[in-house]
């Protein structure tokens, strides 16, 4: 029991340094949290579809563009933040289960390459479909949240809001994962023969491992909208969710909080070094995506399962999941 | 009409080329169970390096057969020994990720110290066009058509005219099996790999010229190969070529009477069709699932 | 004991693989609650047999009856949700679930709905039954430790255990004393007796191991080539001529 609770207290701090740390940051740098708070809403989604479900998806940079869109267009149209959350989480869930259909009753590995190809389809709407997305022009001018009289207008006012929305997510994912469902999903993922054979229905519970994670990449592409206030196609091309993806399995896979330092890597930290004054960080940046890619095939070879499973090695028993 | 059949021929001289790079994917594939994510940069390096080569001077022939043979070295024994060596028999996934990572680092490493730039490529073709009765041909087409009816029919008959070429399709089809035949699993494996490394060199030949050199001109390719592959049928190797034929004619069709914004989302349409009525590919057979 | 038609009805099931005929016309009843044990050499058609009635390959042709439904070349999921229950030749536990885990797993799918298992409690009720069956496998001592990092044997055991979770009407047991330690494999005989008495479900084994089926099965089948080739009481079978030809034979 000690280990859960170092657990909560090291998470009940670090929130609390957040928390901190923020009131006192600079505007751009408050802004760059919130980015990775935002990120980290899709990344936590996608860690329950790969990490605890195994399916590959390379495509919830889509998903997050799905969520940003039908933000940025209900946000426009005066329908309130909290009712848009629902609407863009529901809507990729439901395009979720529509693409993994198919795929899935094939076979697992062709869920990655659907999605994939799925993702090069959304950025083409994305981009031609003018009348609806704006194109490459986008869409600008999205509001900030305003709920029960309270603005969440100011940057720090947005992060507060953007840290509650995922701590509320993370929350959920936690409690799902503690289901039976979460189980269902680890003996999927670690033996589908076996699952099957213990009347475990793998295609239903494919199907809702990658669609709960759409869903969550919806729900942070509905944050993001409203973050940056202006989107464009660009950050929904398919290379974002490889990256996504990449975050998942840098961090560790299957670990909770696998996402969290997976997307300080591949987000708050080429952004730090993008904008440091120091110029030995700024050669960095430039080469930042090679360290990056080389790290990953090392990673693979040398410890796949995540930085997070570091501590692992040295401390053999340790309590599972 | 006289459009219709235009479209058709540089559609399949296109296809010819995706055909080329799925066909390196599916025997990877195939062979050594390796799904390699990174197939669109093993064609993006060699024309980098046929640039480089024409830069010190060397003739464009001889600078594609040094890239044939950095190729096989690199981006096939290489490749084979630094990752795919120790990761086979891991599953697909780790394989996935770490080619995904290798993709990732060669781009970059193309940006960040070469260029971002597109460059231009000359084609090994001549220029201008052929007309017979109204219907205009480029030569360029022509001579990707040729090259690569050339290489694919080339490729058939040493896989299985020859014996190394029929112990490399019993590696493909059953490696237990051919173990026991007293085959070499590792070399045929090893040449599998070359192969492909040759191939995606070929594919840098000819699709190089009209796409041009760049850091992210893998991208593109290399979904046509996997969607070509699958198409086709994975465990086919005349399912890559159908493939990557009919993803060039439909990219060229849809793009000439539809809508040219479409045109990159034919393979995904063709892929889900495809996984919906025919999900072991067009030319693949069905698999029997195995305990 | 004779086998009462009408529970598990195998008729005449036929596998070819090309010219290679793996099961050959094996036609044999289970009746509720019995133990029937299947021996042969190797490459004698078990496994084919045993793959043909649990889904995982279709049969050339001939039928798998179970209570009279015909169950032939049902998948696996459709097999378990009729309560057929199997173990594997080889590992096959969820290596990164607890043992704990492993065996609510096993039987967590057949309480309540798909969606009311979302709400249901995190044990899903089973805890209580999970424990029981930790105790009488003898696996308390590492319930909550990941079942991929325990030896092979007790691998062995909890994918035993998680067989009998759902106390399924039909188990069928793939070599289950393959790879276990020879003293254990009269303790594992007992429990398998226990299971079918406390849960009344019938067995068909594979085994190699004469001496535990021997005493494990009171009705033996033994197939060579692809055919039964004696059937009966084990120390008939184990008398017949015919049969030990076969096994010390060519």
């Amino acid at each position: 029991m000690s280990a859960g609770l170092r657990r909560t207290v090291l998470l009940v701090a670090g929130l609390a340094a957040l928390v901190a740390v923020a009131a006192f940051a600079k505007r751009s740098e408050v802004y760059l949290l919130t980015l990775t708070l935002v990120y980290l809403m899709a990344t936590f989604g996608l860690n329950l579809t790969v990490g605890y479900a195994g399916q590959m998806s390379l495509g919830q940079a889509a998903f997050f563009g799905i969520g940003a869109y039908v933000a940025a267009i209900a946000l426009k149209a005066g329908i309130p933040f909290l009712a848009v959350l629902p609407i863009a989480g529901i809507a990729c869930f439901v395009v979720g289960l529509a693409l993994g259909f198919p795929a899935l009753r094939v076979q697992h590995h062709y869920l990655a390459f659907a999605t994939l190809g799925f993702n090069v389809l959304v950025f083409l709407v994305m981009r031609n479909e003018e009348k609806l997305t704006g194109g490459t022009f986008g869409i600008s001018s999205i509001p900030r949240p305003t709920i029960l009289g309270v603005s969440f207008e100011g940057h720090l006012a947005y992060f507060y809001f953007t840290l509650a929305g995922l701590v509320a997510l993370a929350a959920a994912l936690w409690w799902l994962l503690r289901s039976p469902w979460g189980r269902a999903f680890a003996a999927l993922r670690d033996n589908p023969i076996r699952a099957e054979s213990l009347g475990v229905n793998i295609t239903a519970y494919t199907l809702l491992a990658f669609a709960i994670g759409a869903a969550c990449a919806g729900v942070g592409g509905v944050y993001y909208a409203s973050l940056v206030e202006f989107i464009e196609p660009g950050p929904f091309h398919f290379s974002t969710s490889l990256m996504m993806l990449l975050a998942v399995i840098v961090g560790g896979s299957g670990r909770f909080f696998g996402p969290v330092v997976g997307t300080i890597v591949i987000i708050l930290l080429p952004e730090v070094l993008r904008s440091s004054s120091i110029e030995s960080l700024k050669f960095m940046q430039k080469w930042y995506l090679v360290f990056f890619g080389l790290a990953v095939v090392a990673l693979m070879i040398w410890l796949p399962g995540g930085i997070l499973s570091i501590a692992d090695r040295f401390r053999k028993r340790e309590a599972p999941r | 009409m006289g459009d219709f059949i235009h479209l058709l021929v540089s559609g399949t001289a296109t296809g010819a080329i995706y055909a080329l790079a799925a066909l390196g994917f599916t025997l990877l594939w195939q062979a050594a169970g390796v799904i390699n994510f990174s197939q669109g940069e093993f064609v993006m390096l060699p024309a980098f390096a046929m640039l480089f080569g024409i830069s010190f001077g060397l003739p464009l022939w001889l600078a594609f057969l040094v890239a044939c043979v950095l190729a096989a070295i690199v981006l096939g024994l290489g490749f084979k020994r630094a990752i795919a060596d120790r990761l086979m028999g891991h599953g697909v996934i780790p394989l996935v990720i770490a080619t995904l990572g290798v993709s990732i680092a060669v781009k970059s490493i193309v940006r960040a110290g070469y260029s971002a730039e597109a460059h231009p490529v000359p084609s090994p073709f001549p220029g201008g066009v052929l007309s017979i009765g109204g219907i205009n041909v480029s030569y360029a087409d022509i001579g990707t058509l040729v090259m690569a009816g050339a290489i694919v029919i080339g490729l058939q008959a040493f896989l299985n005219r020859t014996v190394t070429g029929r112990a490399m399709q019993a590696v493909a089809q059953n490696t237990e099996s051919a173990r026991v035949l007293g085959i070499d699993v590792r070399r045929m494996v090893a040449y599998v790999f070359g192969i492909n490394a040759v191939l995606a060199v070929v594919t840098a030949l000819l699709i190089a010229p009209t796409y041009l050199a760049k850091f992210d001109m893998g991208d593109s390719i290399g979904q046509k190969a996997f969607f070509a592959a699958i198409i086709g049928g994975f465990n086919q190797t005349r399912g890559a070529l159908l493939g990557g034929v009919l993803i060039g004619v439909l990219e060229n069709l849809v793009g000439f009477y539809v809508s040219p914004a479409y045109k990159e989302g034919v393979a995904l349409a063709l892929f889900l069709a495809v996984i919906l009525f025919r999900p072991e590919g067009l030319l693949g057979k069905a698999e029997e699932r195995k305990v | 004991m004779t086998a009462t038609p009408g529970f598990l009805d195998v008729r005449d099931v036929r596998k070819a693989y090309g010219a290679i005929k793996a099961v050959d016309g094996v036609s044999f009843s289970v009746g509720p609650g019995e133990i029937v044990g299947v021996i042969g050499p190797n490459g004698s058609g078990k496994t084919t047999l045993f793959n043909s009635i649990l889904g995982q390959i279709r049969p050339t042709s001939g039928s798998v009856e179970l209570c009279g439904e015909d169950i032939t070349g049902m998948s696996p999921l459709e097999l378990a949700r009729r309560g057929v229950g199997r173990t594997f030749q080889t590992l096959q536990v969820f290596g990164g679930l607890s043992v704990r885990d492993n065996l609510i797993a096993a039987a967590q799918e057949f309480k309540g709905t798909l969606p009311g298992r979302l709400f249901a409690k995190p044990d899903a009720g089973l805890g209580h039954h999970a424990d029981e069956m930790i105790e009488l496998f003898r696996l308390k001592h590492v319930a909550h430790l990941p079942a991929g990092r325990l030896s092979y044997g007790q691998q062995k055991l909890i994918d035993i255990a998680m067989a009998f979770m759902p106390a399924p009407r039909l188990v069928l047991l793939d070599e289950p004393c393959a790879g276990v330690n020879p003293s254990l494999v009269d303790q594992l005989r007992e429990l398998l007796v226990q299971l079918n008495r406390t849960q009344g479900g019938s067995f068909v084994v594979i085994e190699h191991n004469m001496d535990f089926i021997m005493k494990l099965c009171p009705h033996v089948i033994c197939m060579v080539e692809g055919k039964v080739l004696a059937e009966g009481k084990p120390a008939a079978v184990q008398a017949n001529p015919a049969v030990l030809e076969a096994y010390l034979g060519n």
